[in-house]
């Protein structure tokens, strides 16, 4: 009872509809309330999509990635560069590239990478992505090094969006990343709740008896870490137009920590875990950096109290409310 | 560059990274967990004696040579003792036995702590402090000058090395060491108090790291994002070396510094790829780690 009384809240497709309609309800209502944190919105919704991702290999596999900067990085720099270099200014092909570059990475490195275990995955992920940042640093006749390669207008399946006011592009924006992440929360479920969904978090409780079963865990966590990657990457790519810049910072390390502590502040072990985690860490960074310029500090001290505190996030906390405001108010029977 | 002033250069740096291996290795070996915040402790080390020679030293004693050795190294491992005290073993302790990723997501927290605790006290802007290198002065090698302080690291370190060497195969603390390395639950079961014994490894382990980052301000200048570029580079040694093994810290520290030095001549941009390429190979190869065995 318990059980289903988790997958209701925490990984259902009404739980998704709900977050998506309040994700775009919030919207115009924070334009007329607080006109300077409606950005905000955009970019939680964007992170929910790379910490979803990231939580397809963490709370579902059981792989804890210290370097998911890494794909951020390739899909802001797809972008950033498709846009210089190309000129192309339609982001759904960049987004296409982004993915397929996220992919062909993650095909790349995940052979290598995923073959010994948590620690070496979690720091060889964080090489990785210290040596892209590195790249990107580096080799800045391409990159623009820490200048960056500033992002123009983008246009939005076919429309040309140059010449309307800011706010308004801003707001169809809003709503384009949230129809696109809408799709990923969905395609997502549906991973989590598919044979491979179960085979993954089969290789999570025990990876020995899982491999015992006749799953090919190498395999598995690959494609995991592929879709987890392609995720990520996609996070990267739609986060571009939002900056207008593209910078190594939003490859840097930092980073990945962020990806990380959205994760578990929200709560790995369920689906919307993350994309509540997202929201609920962007607001909380816009608003701490408006009083602090130390907020790695308050964001050490909070990863580590979330931790200690409730290392599985916020859902479990709003999870055992309810279940205990609805067995005090006697709709459900106490299980037994 | 002649070929004396590499190989001397390759053994200043394999000094400094042996510092940070040893101590990831020795709580590798102990806790089974690679503490991420660990190179915080090189950098915090860093800071805090240039910034004891800078205004503590040198305005009171002046360019004294042996103040400049001593006084500024001591206070530091000092510092870096009680601040390991404070915020490291706490957390490292409370931390064991509950999961890699609760391990490394803790460490990492302390990690993000440590770098804005920097910047707090020291500013964003890099610090350096090159009082000692260039008090003791130069001498020819293969007719250029080298600086005497790289030797003085090197010696320092081969003495260290030593020590610990003696500690840990020769003395009854080495022993108890090793055997709870090898395995922690029997090292229990047989009597020894592995929950002292682990605040004992851990000081140790953050002493090193505080000393290896002493020794490095000298030459050159510390600044933030100093800990995971030598956090990420310490790996690559913990891996070829052999995770967990004093022998594997002193091979790691080696092969990655020649590695090193020979990228830097060759494609400097490659560094880190080359590093991980090779890591990926050893691993391959022999995935216990070239200088690797069972535990410490």
């Amino acid at each position: 009872m318990v059980e289903a009384f988790r997958r209701e809240l925490g990984n259902s497709l009404a739980a998704i509809a709900i977050l998506v309609a309040v994700l775009g309800v919030a919207y115009p209502i924070l334009r007329f309330i607080a006109p300077g944190y409606a950005i905000y919105l955009t970019y939680g919704v964007i992170w929910s999509i790379a910490a979803l991702g990231f939580n397809l290999l963490y709370g579902y596999t059981g792989l804890l990635s210290f370097g998911h900067a890494t794909f951020i990085g390739i899909g802001a720099y797809t972008v950033g560069l498709t846009m210089k270099y190309l000129g192309l200014r339609e982001l759904e092909p960049m987004l296409v590239t982004a993915m397929v570059a996220s992919a062909a990475l993650a095909l790349a490195v995940g052979p290598v990478v995923l073959r010994y275990g948590g620690i070496f995955f979690a720091i060889f992920m964080l090489a990785i992505g210290q040596i892209l940042w590195g790249f990107y640093l580096k080799f800045y006749h391409v990159t623009g090094g820490t200048d960056g390669i500033k992002i123009g207008r983008v246009e939005l399946l076919g429309f040309d969006l140059g010449r309307i006011d800011y706010l308004t592009y801003l707001t169809i924006y809003h709503y384009y990343v949230l129809a696109i992440a809408a799709i990923a929360y969905i395609v997502m479920w549906y991973i989590v709740n598919s044979p491979l969904g179960y085979s993954l978090k089969a290789i999570r409780d025990n990876e020995v008896r899982a491999r015992a079963l006749g799953i090919d865990t190498l395999q598995l966590k690959l494609i995991a870490f592929t879709i987890s990657a392609v995720y990520t990457g996609l996070a990267g790519a739609l986060l571009a137009p939002l900056t207008r810049l593209v910078s190594p910072e939003l490859a840097y390390w930092f980073v990945s920590g962020k990806i990380v502590f959205m994760t578990i502040l929200g709560g790995a072990s369920y689906l919307i875990g993350p994309i509540v985690g997202a929201i609920i860490y962007t607001y909380l960074e816009s608003i701490a950096m408006g009083y602090t310029i130390y907020w790695y500090l308050l964001l050490g001290i909070l990863i580590i109290a979330v931790m200690i505190l409730s290392p599985r996030g916020l859902m479990s906390l709003a999870d055992s409310l309810l279940t205990r405001a609805r067995l005090r108010w006697g709709v459900w029977q106490r299980p037994s | 560059m002649a070929l004396p002033i590499y190989v001397l250069d390759t053994l200043f740096y394999s000094s400094l990274l042996f510092l940070i291996i040893a101590g990831l290795n020795l709580i590798y070996g102990i806790l089974r967990v690679v503490n991420l915040a660990h190179a915080s402790l090189f950098t915090f080390g860093a800071y805090a004696t240039a910034w004891i020679t800078t205004s503590l030293i040198v305005p009171r004693l002046g360019e004294n040579l042996l103040a400049l050795m001593v006084l500024p190294l001591v206070l530091a491992v000092i510092l870096v003792i009680l601040v390991s005290l404070a915020l490291v073993t706490p957390l490292l302790r409370y931390s064991q036995g509950r999961g890699d990723a609760f391990q490394l997501i803790v460490t990492f927290g302390l990690l993000i702590i440590f770098e804005d605790l920097f910047k707090l006290i020291w500013g964003p802007h890099p610090v350096s402090a090159y009082n000692l290198f260039f008090q003791m002065g130069f001498i020819d090698i293969a007719g250029l000058r080298y600086p005497v302080y790289k030797f003085y690291v090197i010696l320092l370190t081969a003495i260290l090395a030593l020590a610990l060497w003696y500690v840990t195969y020769r003395t009854a603390f080495g022993l108890v060491l090793r055997a709870s390395s090898m395995d922690p639950h029997m090292a229990t079961a047989l009597g020894l108090n592995t929950s002292r014994f682990l605040f004992i490894v851990i000081v140790l382990a953050s002493a090193l790291a505080g000393l290896g980052g002493s020794l490095y301000i000298p030459v050159a200048s510390v600044q933030l994002g100093l800990s995971t570029e030598f956090l990420v580079i310490a790996f690559v040694g913990m891996v070829i070396g052999g995770l967990g093994s004093f022998v594997g810290a002193v091979v790691g520290s080696l092969i990655v510094s020649s590695l090193r030095t020979l990228t830097l001549i060759v494609f400097p941009e490659l560094e880190l790829v080359v590093l991980y390429l090779v890591a990926v190979i050893v691993l391959l190869w022999k995935p216990e780690g070239i200088g690797g065995g069972r535990g410490w």
